[in-house]
């Protein structure tokens, strides 16, 4: 029976956790650069409070890696790291926004993830951007309103939508970490159930 | 004598007699004082006065609604009402007219000729809801100016769209720069300011007294011309040495309440005028109050500000007058507080714009914008002849101040002058419908690209009961994106009298503000571009969200964007309208 109550805790911690870390939103990114092979230019990623976001929330970019060449960052606003590391986008600038600019010479992929979390994350809007070397024209884009976007998440009350503006550019919800935790948090719970059952 | 020769000489005749005939209709012999028009407060009638000189002859007033002035519906012969020397004026109230109707007059002397051949437009029916007139004030001193002003104004609704506004204008006072009758001979009634004349005979003009009208005295000061010439309907007129005191009165146009003070006669608490002003603001039934006095509680100078008539103040919160329209300072300005904050200590009605209107013909002033000092509380001014218009809607009246270009002060117009707008104030009833709904938004994303700022705007009616018709939204406290909000801009949540201030309301959906004007009145449509050009400070805007209401868990959303060269951080609360 003890056996039992600390099994029985450790779910409840694991369900606990995992409904904690359901408030986290994580994306895959993947960018097919070839057609800009060898270009000079920018990526731009940014992350923007709304006027209902309330507390803080933070776009962390990791798992970089490219055949890029890498460049001078300029960090604004709540931006802080360097890319091929990890590169924290806090929504906490007062004055402006919030972004990330780094100077590359574009090699045929791109591909990092980035996770949307905080306590105030509703509400909260994510870009990517791929700029030439004067910042006069978008690259890779198919942005109508000619903002200049590859892609967009906007973190609604009831979900987070994906606006994917450049064929280029591939974005996926992996399945979070959280959900194998909650998974075998279930799981276990089933296998309780039937030892109780026998 | 050939054909063709025939015709020339015949020709020629007829040149002949149509400059005779027309020289007649604008300066013909015996006329001092050309025809002109009062709307006296009862929308099926119409008063016409002129003065002609010592001799009587027979003068006979027609109307009728016949362009060419060939049928009559109403003949009447007019007789001087003295013959004492500087009057032999004229004055006759038609009665029994339709409302809304385009009447055309005439006056012919028997003796002397066409005085006039004009028309006008009699006042809208009780209960309409809609209504246009233009307004203008401080003519003094410099006939050209004003004979500049006047044409403007004439080409103005002369446009097409535009001849609603012929029916009336009002005046906030100054008139002529001295109480005299030569004032009024070589200021006013100026035999060759054609402009002047042809504006008189066509609109009514209804208005108050300045301190130029009278001796300038306050509680006790009178005046002995003005209301010779401009005999409104007034309620409790006293005489008072060798004029009139007490020359306040009021009228309804359409929606509109307009009550017209004396400044120059005590409105101190428990005097007639003051205990009147009470009395006329508490019984009307007219939704839209505005409130004409001719010197401003708070303008942008630089002649003095009355501190006397901010005793009235509490009266305009207490009976929800929309506006004030003042005159004084020579330029145009708008003056304002929303909160006790901006109000700062001062006694200034919260929520109401204070309007001076000052460029009717008098040297213009330079207005003091610092807000500090003698005039504070200063939205926006701009030192230029002027007039203005007001639109009222149902539950909006939108107000436009336009500058008159190419003005001269010492000779009348030879050409056709053009106007420009300096900027457009929208008032509105709508009820606030906030606490109802729930407004949210996506992130607002910068891109260096295109250096807008864009969000989607989401609204949700989270009540019980379905919202209709059209639904608004003000992006509220815009003030930091330079150019489209202050703090003193902002429009006003207070109940139940939801005034509000906006200086860029273009109906189109994309709102270039440009330095003192922007385009258009009315209510935003969706996919909004709010764009900076110069820096200037010019309001707020409303967004119409949708046409069609809301029913409860419904949700509209509008797609922003607003231009921000520098990235300067936007916020705003939005504030949400049923109309």
């Amino acid at each position: 029976m003890k056996f039992l109550n600390i099994k029985l805790l450790v779910i409840a911690v694991c369900m606990f956790a995992a409904s904690s870390a359901f408030a986290d939103f994580s994306y895959d990114f993947s960018v097919n650069t070839s057609s800009i092979n060898g270009t000079a230019g920018y990526i731009d990623l940014q992350f923007n409070p709304g006027i209902s976001s309330t507390g803080s929330a933070s776009a962390t970019i990791t798992n970089f890696t490219s055949d890029a060449t890498l460049g001078a960052v300029t960090l604004t606003g709540g931006a802080t790291g360097a890319l091929p590391g990890t590169v924290t986008i806090n929504n906490s600038s007062t004055s402006g926004y919030n972004d990330y600019l780094q100077a590359l010479t574009f090699g045929n992929t791109i591909n990092f993830v980035v996770d949307l979390s905080g306590a105030g994350v509703t509400g909260n809007s994510f870009a990517i951007s791929f700029l030439n070397s004067a910042q006069t024209a978008s690259l890779l884009t198919n942005d109508p309103s000619g903002n200049g976007y590859a892609a967009t998440i906007d973190v609604n009350p009831n979900a987070a939508v994906v606006s994917n503006l450049s064929s280029q550019t591939n974005v996926v919800t992996p399945i979070p970490a959280a959900a194998y935790l909650f998974g075998s948090g279930l799981m276990g719970l089933v296998g309780i159930r039937r030892r109780m059952n026998k | 004598m050939n054909t063709t020769m025939k015709k020339t000489l015949a020709g020629i005749l007829f040149v002949l007699v149509f400059a005779i005939y027309g020289t007649a209709a604008f300066a013909a012999t015996g006329i001092l004082k050309t025809p002109y028009l009062i709307y006296p407060g009862v929308n099926t009638t119409m008063e016409v006065l002129w003065q002609d000189n010592d001799t009587e002859t027979t003068n006979v007033l027609s109307w009728g609604t016949d362009p060419t002035y060939t049928t009559f519906i109403g003949n009447q012969t007019v007789l001087e009402n003295s013959s004492a020397a500087n009057m032999h004026q004229h004055i006759y109230t038609i009665t029994g007219l339709t409302p809304n109707t385009t009447y055309y007059y005439q006056v012919v002397d028997a003796t002397n000729g066409v005085y006039t051949q004009s028309s006008f437009i009699t006042a809208p029916v009780v209960g309409q809801s809609s209504i246009r007139f233009l307004a203008m004030g401080d003519s003094r001193s410099q006939y050209s100016a004003l004979d500049s002003v006047m044409q403007a104004m004439s080409t103005f609704y002369s446009q097409p769209g535009n001849s609603d506004y012929q029916r009336l204008v009002i005046h906030n006072g100054d008139w002529v720069s001295s109480d005299g009758e030569s004032n009024w001979t070589n200021e006013w009634f100026v035999p060759t300011a054609k402009d002047i004349i042809k504006f008189m005979a066509n609109t009514p003009i209804n208005g108050c007294e300045g301190n130029h009208d009278t001796d300038g005295s306050y509680p006790n000061g009178y005046s002995i011309y003005w209301p010779k010439y401009w005999p409104y309907p007034y309620t409790a007129q006293t005489t008072y040495s060798s004029g009139h005191n007490n020359n306040y009165w009021s009228f309804d146009y359409g929606p509109v309440h307009i009550t017209i003070l004396d400044e120059y006669s005590s409105f101190a608490s428990g005097s007639a005028q003051y205990n009147w002003l009470v009395s006329d603001l508490a019984t009307t039934n007219q939704p839209w109050k505005i409130l004409v006095y001719h010197e401003p509680a708070y303008s942008a100078g630089s002649d003095s500000d009355n501190t006397t008539v901010r005793s009235l103040e509490s009266l305009v919160t207490q009976y929800n007058v929309d506006l004030i329209y003042s005159g004084h300072s020579h330029n145009y300005a708008r003056t304002g507080a929303y909160n006790l904050t901006q109000a700062n200590g001062d006694p200034i009605a919260l929520n109401v714009p204070h309007f001076t209107s000052g460029g009717g013909g008098a040297p213009l002033y330079q207005p003091d914008m610092t807000n500090t000092g003698s005039y504070p509380h200063v939205i926006i001014a701009w030192p230029a002849f002027e007039f203005m218009t007001f639109d009222v809607e149902g539950k909006i009246l939108t107000m436009t101040a336009y500058q008159v270009n190419g003005v001269s002060t010492s000779s009348l117009p030879s050409g056709t002058l053009t106007y420009s707008p300096i900027e457009t104030t929208v008032l509105n009833h709508f009820t606030n419908v906030s606490s109802q709904v729930s407004a949210t938004s996506t992130g607002i994303l910068y891109s260096r690209l295109s250096k807008f700022y864009t969000t989607n705007l989401t609204i949700t009616n989270n009540g019980t009961t379905p919202l209709t018709g059209n639904i608004d939204v003000v992006l509220d406290g815009m003030i930091n994106l330079q150019g489209l909000g202050t703090p003193s801009n902002q429009y006003s949540t207070a109940n139940p009298k939801l005034t509000s201030m906006i200086a860029s309301g273009p109906a189109t959906g994309r709102v270039q503000v440009s330095g003192k004007y922007v385009n258009g009145p009315g209510a935003l449509i969706s996919n909004v571009t709010l764009v900076n050009a110069t820096g200037s400070n010019n309001g707020e805007p409303m967004i119409r969200a949708t046409t069609s209401g809301l029913a409860p868990g419904a949700s509209v959303t509008i797609p922003l964007q607003f231009n921000a060269p520098s990235g300067t951080k936007i916020t705003f609360n939005p504030i949400t309208y049923q109309e």
